[in-house]
């Protein structure tokens, strides 16, 4: 009896493969989503419908396959970077650096200075020109030659010029040179490492050196779930109803405060007019006193002899340094 | 050779005339006999037994016509065998049990063992999941189909928990929850709870001291007398108890 069971497929994967595919290897072509908190800024605008969990999951695949590119651009803001790749631009008539401390070109015509400037520089000595160009731009001073800053601006010309040589390369080939990329993420990697150290020494210095060479950097944080679509959807869901909660709450807040605010003015306002009721009604009443001769109208306010009681403690004052005890008795 | 000759004879003699007549033959007679009959002398009584073929057993022996017909003889008795069946004796030799060839063992090193075990387990691993592939792809989409389900109900349930949520009850709910007062007859797990000795006496009442606020600094202390007494009591004891 022949085995059907291997010429008939009833499942639409005939490769042993167990998760379903997506693309991780699929280029960026956004600059947006050089920002690390992109996708989860996206998740927040959703509508809260029921394509939701749909849309959630193409946006988590979304995710992941940008991932991979992103790891390699992002630090460096080479997304649809296709003619500098954040690499310093040398003047092509300047002596090259291997030749600058030489004396007899200064003198030297001009086609053999030609054949010594950066326009004739072989890819190494261009590579060469690029990081002594971003090294000068961060280092602490001419002799430096060890330190933090120096370390990273070589890193990042490393960088940048291996992800234009993958550029080149990819010109010709489709798949990426893998033995390359390798070695740039190793790159990215320490000069993370070194932007950390940094960053905990000396605050002043890193941003300098951040703004100097261009390189976004965010301080990695712990992540709250394993990394898994369930687990991210889940979460952002977790957000947006934590979010959503608080709005309502932030709205019935504001609609007490309206309330309280009203109801204060409403009372308020009858407190006034109860006031001057009776107000009305106590000089109604003394009217009609007046009126029966139980009381008289005042009329002025009486003021004390001040200055001739003054006058007087003082003569009394200079005549005795202590009343006599009669006058205390009194 | 000579016992056995000898215990031949003796065990002839005791054989009658009929038996020993029909000690040629092993076997009954056959009807289709080629032998002429015995002669015997006139002088001794013979008893013949004449003996049919059997229906179990029946004997027959066929001829064929030759040029030199040769008789046809039984062969010759087995004196051993009919010793032994006659008289048997007691002493036997001993039964030896043949000796096992020299085989040399197997060498072979525990690591090496451990090794072919380990590859052998890897091999019977993958003969059995090549062969119940399709099973284990079917546990794999169940596994997985479960656990999607599982996730949408957890994310649905978030949905209905979020539109079904009303900031006016939980207000109230909070409220309400601040304002709830604490219970003195049970503990939050709800046991019980018996209230403390120290709510119904003071120490002093629990030691039945009298009653000051007076703090005595050589309280617990013994006075001189009491102090004669101990060392007293200190010296029976160790007449009585203690080794010397």
């Amino acid at each position: 009896m022949i085995n059907l069971r291997r010429f008939v497929h009833t499942s639409c994967r005939l490769e042993r493969g167990r998760t379903a595919f997506y693309n991780v290897h699929q280029k960026v072509t956004d600059p947006a989503k050089q920002d690390p908190d992109y996708f989860e800024k996206k998740a927040r605008e959703l509508p809260l419908d029921q394509n939701y969990i749909d849309a959630l999951t193409k946006l988590y695949y979304e995710k992941i396959g940008s991932e991979r590119d992103l790891g390699l651009k992002a630090a460096d803001n080479l997304i649809l970077e296709k003619t500098e790749f954040g690499l310093p631009r040398i003047e092509k008539s300047k002596t090259r650096a291997k030749y600058e401390d030489l004396d007899v070109l200064s003198n030297a015509p001009e086609s053999v200075k030609k054949i010594f400037s950066v326009e004739m520089a072989t890819r190494k000595e261009l590579s060469q020109e690029w990081k002594q160009s971003l090294i000068k731009s961060v280092r602490q001073h001419s002799l430096d030659e060890n330190s933090l800053e120096m370390k990273i601006a070589w890193l990042t010309a490393l960088i940048r010029h291996w992800s234009l040589l993958v550029n080149d390369i990819g010109q010709e080939t489709k798949k990426k040179p893998t033995w390359l990329t390798h070695r740039i993420w190793l790159v990215i990697n320490e000069r993370r490492k070194a932007l950390r150290i940094l960053r905990e020494r000396n605050e002043t210095a890193f941003e300098k050196t951040i703004a100097a060479l261009k390189i976004s950097y965010h301080v990695p944080k712990q992540p709250a779930h394993v990394k898994t679509r369930k687990a991210w959807a889940e979460a952002q869901l977790k957000l947006r109803v934590e979010n959503e909660k608080e709005k309502r709450l932030e709205e019935l807040h504001e609609k007490y405060d309206k309330e309280v605010e009203e109801h204060k003015r409403e009372t308020q306002e009858k407190r006034k007019a109860l006031n001057n009721e009776l107000d009305k009604l106590a000089q109604e009443m003394r009217q009609i006193d007046v009126i029966e001769g139980k009381s008289f109208e005042t009329v002025g306010k009486y003021e004390p002899a001040l200055i001739s009681s003054l006058t007087e403690t003082v003569i009394h004052s200079n005549l005795f340094y202590h009343p006599p005890p009669t006058m205390t008795e009194k | 050779m000579s016992r056995a000759v000898s215990r031949l004879i003796e065990a002839c003699g005791r054989l009658s005339i009929t038996q020993r007549s029909q000690m040629h033959f092993f076997r009954p007679p056959p009807t289709s006999s080629i032998l002429p009959p015995l002669v015997t002398p006139s002088t001794t009584i013979v008893e013949k037994s004449i003996e049919l073929p059997s229906l179990e057993n029946p004997q027959q022996i066929y001829t064929f016509p030759t040029l030199h017909r040769s008789p046809i003889v039984a062969p010759g008795a087995i004196l051993t065998e009919i010793l032994e069946k006659l008289a048997p004796t007691a002493e036997k030799g001993f039964l030896i049990a043949p000796g096992t060839p020299n085989k040399s063992p197997m060498w072979l090193s525990p690591r090496l063992l451990t090794i072919r075990r380990k590859k052998m387990k890897k091999h019977k691993r993958r003969r059995r999941y090549d062969r119940d592939f399709f099973k284990y792809q079917k546990y794999h989409r169940e596994k997985k189909l479960k656990s999607e389900r599982e996730f949408q109900k957890r994310m649905k349930s978030l949905l209905t928990e979020l539109e079904a949520f009303n900031p006016e009850k939980y207000v109230k709910d909070t409220i309400r929850m601040a304002n709830k007062e604490w219970q003195d007859e049970l503990a939050p797990t709800g046991r019980k709870l018996y209230p403390h000795w120290s709510r119904f006496m003071s120490l002093e009442q629990l030691y039945g001291l009298p009653k000051s606020e007076y703090i005595d600094k050589r309280a617990g202390l013994p006075t001189p007398e009491e102090a004669e007494q101990i060392k007293a009591l200190k010296e029976k004891y160790a007449k009585l108890y203690r080794k010397k």
